[in-house]
């Protein structure tokens, strides 16, 4: 094996475009079971969507992903507030209790995820598809980087940051953080807990488009693709610390690295397996005592 | 009256609780004699909760020790604490909502202290007397969530009494009972420890209570010991009237 | 009352012996179809029982429990691929293989205090690894598989399966009424609770996670072997985690025949529907499941309890005890 500046660059390079878009798309995961404790585990079909709307777009419209980043973002939120309003509003009316919720979306999700996974192998069939969008090569300090490469890192990192501002700046965001941490105490406070969740529902859902439309630029979109996502979304959720926006971008950015190096060295079909490892320790030694988390794990 | 080693049931040695940067519980000690009714008092926030948390081992504490009957048992799980001999109700009354009285009660039996092997049959045969003790006889087959309030504390009190402890913690529990239901449960605290020969600590918001019942008083304010003694003594010290009326005064 | 109450019971209990007695000779008279139907049904009732134990009984959903399937099939398959087992050995260490691995896993999901969802999503990860593992790994057929040698005979299997399926309603029924079984369910009322009344709530759920790990794992080697053919895509398909879930949450979670008539109810559903488009019966099955974690989260069961309640007022003051 040759180890040389290139190489460890480039390695960088495709940690840090991957971590970014795991930082997204963990936020969207985040922020909705910040909110509402559902943990969304559909979450990685809404960015299978997003990236099949890019492809679409792409290859009947020709329309650019910087386009279709934001189509997915809208048609996704909207999707996802539908979702919460004939999904998970008849469940917590039914029986508000937080256990009997937690389960019972669980449970409700895992038909959603199944769903639209086979709606879309229905629909669209198993073929690989990939957007071949500036695919060219671009040199920076000598290494050579295709320059889609370098525009999902940079859009995912704007998103992200954008996240930031807009939890910390805005109202509505302050509301959303408000409600994640003391639903009671926010509802106290005129903040409408339903709404929220509503809205996060969308957020959330809109995130993992965004995310969907950038991943359909560097990887291969199939039906299927969703649920790794999904998972990894999860490890750096957990990782980052619940309704932590920076954080978990340290988190996603951090497993992004740690799977670009484990492809390297431990080959491509166990980066997974170290992600999942990663996560098995961590979750040990939080619960042994040896990593201090406010509130629940 | 002598105060032998080996008649203190439980003691508590400088226990300290630390959830991150706030300090619920400081150096806390005292001991209990067994078949004392003590009483812990305090306002909202003086960490009552978190010591019997800490004591039932759902948390661990921070530094300190205490012990049971002599042994060690700061480190112990939960279910193990429980066989050694130590119940506890809760604050917001947790009995098993889908399990019926006797259900909730059998359990007790089954996993309590020093009933391995014990059939179901005699497991709620033993229940069936707890569910008279504490009066809730002819409800058995209720399930614990279509019971009103008190009924519910019996329960829990009923599967706790189950478990066959030495020692009791009762966390509020006539908390949000009508002022008729508060002389009957006092009388049923005492017989707890009377006819069921088990010591008691409890925390309480309604002092007159724990004045009228218990033999001793500590006092808790932000996680400090700040008295302890008779009731008629608590209700003389300086600082416990500070801590509840702002000023040095006699209460009742 | 009593009287009638011990007619109807020896009444069932006939019922019960008899419908076993005909599905014993079955096969002897049986089409290839109807055996391979048969053998179907028992395999998903053996699966659906199994994430009963862990869900319905101690309230622990896993939505990737399918893995232990795939465990077992590879275990099956490499045994006789690669060390020459014969088959009784190769189902024997499948149950041990499963086993282990349920064991290990048990040891950080169950006795740390995890929540119910990432417990549900740490096994649909576990699911999803094993799959991409064994498809990049040479060794173990990577995504052809293994082609196996081809069954001598449908009796066996089906025995097999007939066997696997009662003794897993065998055991549902052990836990339904078992000081054991009383532990779980106050696991699942409340775990905290449970804990400080004695129950050891780690021990107790890494032994129903081991024991409802065994049957998947059984099930995987057999049929396997029944269809002379295992890979990651079919042994560690979403699908199989979702078909347990599914079929014990429309029978009735947490009950002793919720399982067995949520297994045969879908299968049978989806037998007479028989669409020619692909993926249909997911999308069938996914919609079944949402709608009735919405409107009948109890399953069949509870619908014909609410029924019977409606139609036949209960004798006591009419208080509902269920």
């Amino acid at each position: 094996m040759i180890i040389n500046f290139q190489i460890i660059a480039q390695l960088l390079i495709f940690g840090l475009t991957w971590g970014a878009l795991f930082a997204l798309t963990a936020n969207g995961l985040n922020l909705v079971f910040g909110v509402t404790r559902i943990l969304n585990v559909a979450h990685g079909e809404f960015l299978m969507l997003g990236a099949y709307i890019a492809f679409w777009l792409f290859s009947i419209f020709g329309v650019g992903p910087a386009v279709s980043v934001f189509v997915s973002a809208v048609l996704l939120f909207l999707f996802g507030i539908l979702i919460q309003m004939i999904i998970v509003r008849p469940i917590i009316k039914a029986d508000p209790s937080v256990e009997k919720v937690e389960k019972a979306t669980l449970i409700v999700f895992f038909g959603v995820l199944l769903f639209l996974q086979n709606a879309a192998l229905i629909l669209w069939t198993a073929d690989y598809r990939i957007v071949t969008y500036l695919e060219e090569p671009i040199q920076l300090w000598g290494i050579s980087l295709s320059a889609n490469k370098v525009i999902v890192f940079f859009v995912a990192l704007i998103v992200c940051l954008l996240l930031q501002l807009f939890m910390k700046g805005t109202f509505i965001g302050k509301a959303i953080r408000a409600i994640s941490e003391d639903r009671e105490a926010g509802a106290m406070l005129g903040i409408n807990p339903n709404s929220i969740g509503l809205l996060s529902f969308g957020l959330g859902a809109a995130l993992a488009g965004i995310g969907g439309s950038l991943v359909g630029m560097v990887y291969v979109i199939t039906p299927t693709m969703g649920l790794i996502f999904t998972v990894k979304s999860f490890i750096v959720m957990v990782l980052g610390g619940l309704g932590n926006v920076t954080g978990t971008l340290y988190a996603g950015i951090f497993l992004g690295i740690l799977e670009s190096l484990g492809s390297f060295f431990l080959g491509e079909a166990y980066k997974e397996v170290l992600d999942y490892f990663v996560l098995l320790i961590f979750i040990l030694l939080l619960s042994k005592g040896y990593i201090r988390r406010k509130g629940v794990i | 009256m002598s105060m032998k080693e080996n008649s203190f049931i439980f003691e508590c040695d400088k226990i300290t609780k630390d959830f991150g940067g706030l300090r619920a519980l400081v150096d806390l000690s005292f001991k209990v004699l067994k078949k004392e009714i003590i009483g812990i008092m305090g306002p909202n926030g003086a960490g009552k909760t978190t010591l019997f948390n800490v004591i039932s081992g759902a948390m661990k504490r921070t530094s300190g020790s205490f012990r049971l009957n002599g042994i060690d048992i700061t480190n112990y799980k939960a279910h193990l604490i429980c066989r050694l001999g130590i119940g506890r109700t809760y604050q917001t009354v947790r009995p098993f909502l889908g399990f019926s009285v006797l259900e909730n009660t059998t359990v007790g039996v089954l996993f309590g202290k020093g009933k391995e092997n014990i059939s179901r049959k005699m497991a709620e045969e033993k229940a069936g007397e707890l569910i008279r003790f504490v009066g809730l006889q002819g409800k058995e087959k209720a399930l614990a969530k279509n019971l009103n309030l008190i009924e519910r504390k019996k329960v829990e009190l009923a599967r706790t009494l189950a478990t066959n402890p030495v020692l009791i913690l009762l966390d509020e529990i006539l908390s949000g009972l009508p002022t008729s239901e508060l002389e009957a449960s006092m009388l049923l605290i005492n017989r707890i420890r009377d006819e069921l020969g088990i010591t008691i600590i409890w925390i309480e918001h309604i002092m007159k209570a724990l004045m009228e019942v218990c033999e001793r008083i500590i006092v808790l304010d932000n996680g400090v010991k700040i008295a302890e003694g008779t009731p008629k003594n608590i209700s003389l010290d300086p600082n416990v009237n500070e801590v509840y009326f702002g000023r040095k005064r006699k209460i009742i | 009352m009593r009287k009638q109450n011990n007619i109807s019971y020896t009444i069932l209990l006939l019922g019960l012996v008899s419908g076993l007695l005909v599905l014993v000779l079955v096969p002897h008279f049986a089409s290839r179809y109807m055996i391979s139907f048969l053998i179907l049904i028992f395999m998903y009732i053996t699966l659906a029982n199994s994430w009963n134990m862990l869900a319905g009984y101690a309230g622990y959903v896993s939505l990737g429990h399918g893995v232990f399937f795939g465990i077992g099939g590879y275990t099956f398959a490499l045994c006789i691929m690669k060390l020459g087992f014969n088959i009784f050995l190769a189902l024997i260490m499948s149950s041990i293989v499963t086993a282990m691995f349920a064991l290990l896993i048990g040891l950080v999901l169950m006795t740390t205090r995890i929540r119910i969802a990432y417990f549900a999503i740490m096994t649909l990860g576990l699911n999803e690894i094993f799959k991409i593992v064994i498809a990049n790994t040479e060794s173990l057929g990577a995504s052809y598989g293994f082609t196996l040698p081809p069954i001598p005979t449908l009796l066996i299997p089906y025995y097999i399966f007939l066997g696997l399926a009662i003794l897993s309603v065998l055991v549902i029924v052990w836990i339904d009424k078992s000081n054991f079984g009383l532990g779980l369910k106050s696991i699942l009322q409340d775990e905290e609770v449970a804990e400080s009344i004695g129950v050891s709530t780690s021990k107790y759920k890494i032994m129903v996670f081991i024991l409802s790990s065994i049957f998947p794992g059984v099930s995987g080697g057999a049929i396997a072997w029944f269809w002379s053919y295992i890979d990651p895509y079919l042994a560690f398909d979403l699908a199989i985690s979702m078909d347990c879930a599914i079929m014990t949450i429309f029978g009735g979670s947490g009950t002793i025949w919720g399982p067995v008539i949520g297994a045969g109810f879908l299968r049978i559903l989806v037998e007479m529907l028989w669409v020619k488009i692909p993926y249909f019966h997911a999308i069938i099955y996914s919609i079944l499941l949402i709608l009735i974690v919405i409107w009948a989260p109890g399953g069949l069961v509870e619908l014909f309890r609410r029924l019977n309640n409606k139609f036949f007022i209960s004798k006591s003051k009419g208080e509902e005890y269920y």
